[in-house]
């Protein structure tokens, strides 16, 4: 395994980090009681190239691999404080702008890629329905050929981003025969006729990361709509997942190291009882699961992100990284709350807001439970061929095993 | 490679002992026909395509995107061999 980055993407890295002084940390509080999507801030991400990431430079992109790319996103946790405006940004480059940089025609990429990685236009992917959320093959929206275009029919919820998106990759069903191989992927403008956006859904935290109901009543697209072949919708869908899995979470890689540092320097100046309360042991020793938790995430991290750069990623292994960083950004932000006592309860620090963003991580993108039901269903895989046990190395691509 | 039949046979027999030995085949062997309809009877689901495209691209060092992973393509055994020997045949002209 390779995480070296070279001088481009170090360089990169360090510009990221220079977001620090513009990201105005000290209003994140206020701006998660507003709830307001901050489109300033999201102009300040677009400027250093976060919102094309992963796009090929000729679509405007920076064109980041797996490492460079993790690398870019865990700097962003160390200097932004706002986990809701990560969170609009990780929905938007991989469930809408690197499906559409990967499958897209190129008629569809010169259409939408530049504007989404210039910040003037927002993604979000509208899949998850009423009663198709894990299982997401179970949708009944559908879409029918008109022998010019498609009619959408449906109404989609939980869609990150839709108060505020500009276009929406939307799953469908166009043939009812072929259960989950019958489902076809649509890009769909904002204000096409027929597609509603519906008000905010109220949520425990990540407040400036809008979500909403988007409902099809009729809805025409055009042929040019559809992104890759009729019927690659869920191999499509699939395929989206396990690279949003291995980097939506990225940036908390950042963060978990911030809660880790800061928790630990308030426990060595904290004195109650004449010394500094990491000299007790219950401190200390959370002080010690976060710097292991900061540790482990990032080694997930960077290996999710050498797994992809090898081209080569199963579902399960892109489940144990959004699984492992997601509770370790849970446990993590509960103990920075224990750290601090009081002050950690109180809104002041920003601790209890982590928590609840946190909780939303072991939700989104497949909850903690879906994750655990991949990576065993992979392990029993392993079993019926009669490998069990010895599972893949971790430094080999799987092409090679 | 589908001229004289011999990758054909190998391409069904080695899939065929994949979803016997990784997926649990619970049927009577004699019933996985060529023909056999994997998606309709639910052998393959949308995500065991997906792991499956990984064991083609390891296995015929064919090149395997999602927008392959239609019905098309893996409805039966005899479809993903008239797929894989596609591909092949793909990656040779180029």
């Amino acid at each position: 395994m390779d995480f070296a980055l070279n001088e481009v993407a170090d360089a990169y890295v360090h510009s990221v980090r220079r977001l620090s002084a513009r990201l105005r940390n000290d209003e994140a509080g206020a701006r998660d009681l507003d709830g307001c999507f901050p489109r300033d801030l999201w102009a300040e991400l677009a400027k250093v190239g976060l919102t094309g990431l992963p796009v090929p430079a000729e679509y405007g992109g920076q064109g980041a691999g797996g490492v460079a790319t993790v690398a870019a996103l865990a700097a962003l946790g160390e200097v932004c404080h706002d986990n809701g405006l990560m969170f609009a940004l990780g929905a938007h480059l991989w469930a809408c702008t690197d499906p559409i940089a990967t499958y897209g025609t190129d008629r569809q990429r010169q259409r939408w890629l530049p504007g989404l990685c210039d910040g003037t236009l927002v993604g979000a992917h509208a899949a998850t329905e009423a009663e198709a959320g894990s299982d997401a093959a179970a949708i009944v929206t559908t879409a029918r050929h008109t022998g010019t275009g498609w009619v959408l029919n449906g109404a989609k919820t939980f869609v990150t981003n839709a108060p505020v998106a500009d276009v929406f990759l939307v799953t469908a069903v166009t043939d009812g025969s072929r259960g989950a191989m019958g489902i076809s992927t649509f890009l769909a403008p904002r204000g096409t006729t027929g597609l509603t956006v519906g008000t905010p859904i109220g949520k425990s935290g990540l407040h400036s990361a809008p979500m909403a109901e988007v409902s099809f009543d009729g809805c025409e697209l055009s042929d040019d709509a559809l992104l890759g072949t009729v019927g690659a919708g869920m191999p499509i869908f699939t395929s989206a997942m396990t690279r949003e899995r291995l980097f939506i979470l990225a940036p908390v890689v950042g963060v978990l190291r911030r809660l880790a540092d800061d928790s630990g320097r308030y426990a060595g100046q904290r004195r109650q009882f004449g010394r500094p309360i990491a000299e007790f042991g219950a401190v200390s020793d959370r002080i010690a699961e976060m710097r292991m938790r900061a540790t482990s995430a990032e080694l997930f991290a960077y290996w999710g992100g050498w797994l992809a750069d090898t081209g080569r990623v199963r579902p399960d292994q892109a489940a144990m990284v959004k699984l492992h960083l997601s509770e370790a950004f849970l446990a993590s932000a509960l103990d920075a709350v224990q750290v601090h006592g009081g002050h950690g309860y109180a809104t002041e620090l920003g601790l209890e807001r982590m928590v609840r963003d946190a909780m939303g991580a072991r939700a989104y993108s497949g909850t903690s439970d879906i994750q655990r039901n991949l990576i065993a269903r992979a392990g029993v895989r392993f079993g019926r061929a009669g490998t069990a046990g010895r599972g893949p190395s971790l430094a080999t691509p799987v092409a090679d095993r | 490679m589908s001229d004289n039949g011999t990758k054909t046979s190998s391409v069904q027999e080695d899939i065929r002992r994949y979803i016997i030995d990784e997926l649990g085949w619970a049927g009577e062997r004699d019933t996985l026909t060529d023909s056999y309809n994997l998606i309709d009877n639910q052998v393959l689901d949308s995500l065991s395509v997906v792991e499956f495209s990984v064991l083609l691209e390891q296995r015929y060092h064919v090149e395997v995107t999602a927008v392959d992973l239609v019905y098309e393509n893996f409805h039966s055994l005899g479809a993903i061999d008239a797929f894989v020997t596609r591909k092949q045949q793909q990656a040779v002209a180029s």
